[in-house]
């Protein structure tokens, strides 16, 4: 019996409530409360640097590299006169063009470049492709 | 409706238009001042609660994955910076509208024969919200406004559902006793 009373009580008291707050509304609040927010979070996106989410992770990116200049190692080492003779196909006819005069002025550049072993060029090139397609990609991604 | 407008706000400031977040505050400002209110007991560390829950909100919105709605979410923060707040605070700050109480005593004393007016309602059930202790305020404006049930509570305030279950139970007859008190026994007859 005692269960009962205190059931209908219950009950009682959720009407009562329930009643009340049909003409319940939130309070106003203060128009300070949306300036300072803003304020604050404003300040909060102007002080963070412009972030992108690359699609390269550090770690990975070393992997890559690496990788990468493995294999241009490996492509190094087959015959590169295979290569050079292909090349070789479009020479340029010197009576249209005289390239003298440019020889002489970058010979000793080309003399100084023609020291250096071919995989520094192989391995710069491919560092180059793999930084500029890991900024397309960032970009794209956070497009 | 709101729900499907908020997750297109939120889509908008992540995808950079912090701006969009103006108007995130602007349709849950309301709710996020009473219910800070209700927990601080307090104008101005209710302003200062709404505010960082905000600030907090944005700054955490990556972590916000759309499990549930974004004002449960939103809810969940302002109920943890309002117990902070209250942590923080000196035990001697009291209630701005304590001293309302006896005033509205005697008025009511005057004409508690007749059924209560809509102003009057409302500001006796702002009262004895005010009255409540700071959870059981929280809860039973989330389940008897926002008709959240138990488990969305659980959500918003991080207690276990039969906590919340005790909780409002305790609520229901704490304001029963309130507004029984402030209405000298006649509640049954007026309201």
């Amino acid at each position: 019996m005692n269960n009962f009373k205190k059931h209908i009580n219950q009950e009682d008291d959720d009407k009562l409530i329930r009643d009340l707050f049909e003409d319940f509304t939130p309070e106003e609040a203060p128009e300070s409360i949306k300036q300072n927010a803003m304020n604050r979070v404003l300040h909060d996106w102007a002080e963070k640097p412009p972030a992108y989410n690359s699609l390269i992770n550090k770690n990975n990116r070393w992997w890559i590299l690496g990788g990468f200049a493995a294999v241009l190692a490996l492509t190094f080492l087959v015959d590169a006169s295979v290569i050079s003779n292909y090349l070789g196909q479009f020479k340029l006819s010197s009576e249209l063009i005289d390239f003298s005069s440019v020889n002489e002025s970058l010979g000793s550049f080309f003399s100084f470049a023609g020291q250096i072993p071919s995989i520094i060029y192989f391995i710069g090139i491919g560092i180059l492709i793999l930084l500029g397609m890991d900024k397309f990609f960032n970009r794209l991604a956070n497009f | 409706m709101r729900k499907k407008e908020d997750i297109e706000l939120i889509k908008q400031i992540k995808g950079g238009d912090v701006a969009a977040f103006s108007q995130l505050i602007e349709s849950h400002q309301n709710m996020v001042y009473t219910l800070a209110k209700g927990i601080v007991k307090n104008k101005q560390d209710a302003e200062e609660v709404a505010q960082d829950a905000f600030v907090k909100a944005y700054k955490s919105l990556d972590k916000y994955k759309g499990d549930s709605a974004f004002s449960t979410w939103l809810y969940r923060i302002v109920y943890n910076t309002s117990i902070s707040k209250l942590r923080q605070r000196k035990p001697e700050m009291k209630d701005v509208d304590d001293k309302q109480t006896d005033k509205y005593e005697y008025r009511i004393a005057d004409n508690n024969k007749h059924r209560l007016e809509l102003q009057e309602r409302k500001r006796l059930l702002k009262l004895a919200l005010n009255q409540l202790k700071e959870e059981d305020a929280f809860i039973l404006t989330l389940y008897y406004y926002k008709e959240l049930n138990i488990e969305e509570i659980s959500k918003a305030s991080g207690l276990s559902p039969s906590n919340v279950k005790v909780k409002l139970h305790r609520g229901r007859k704490q304001m029963h006793e309130e507004l029984n008190k402030m209405l000298k026994g006649e509640l049954n007859s007026i309201l």
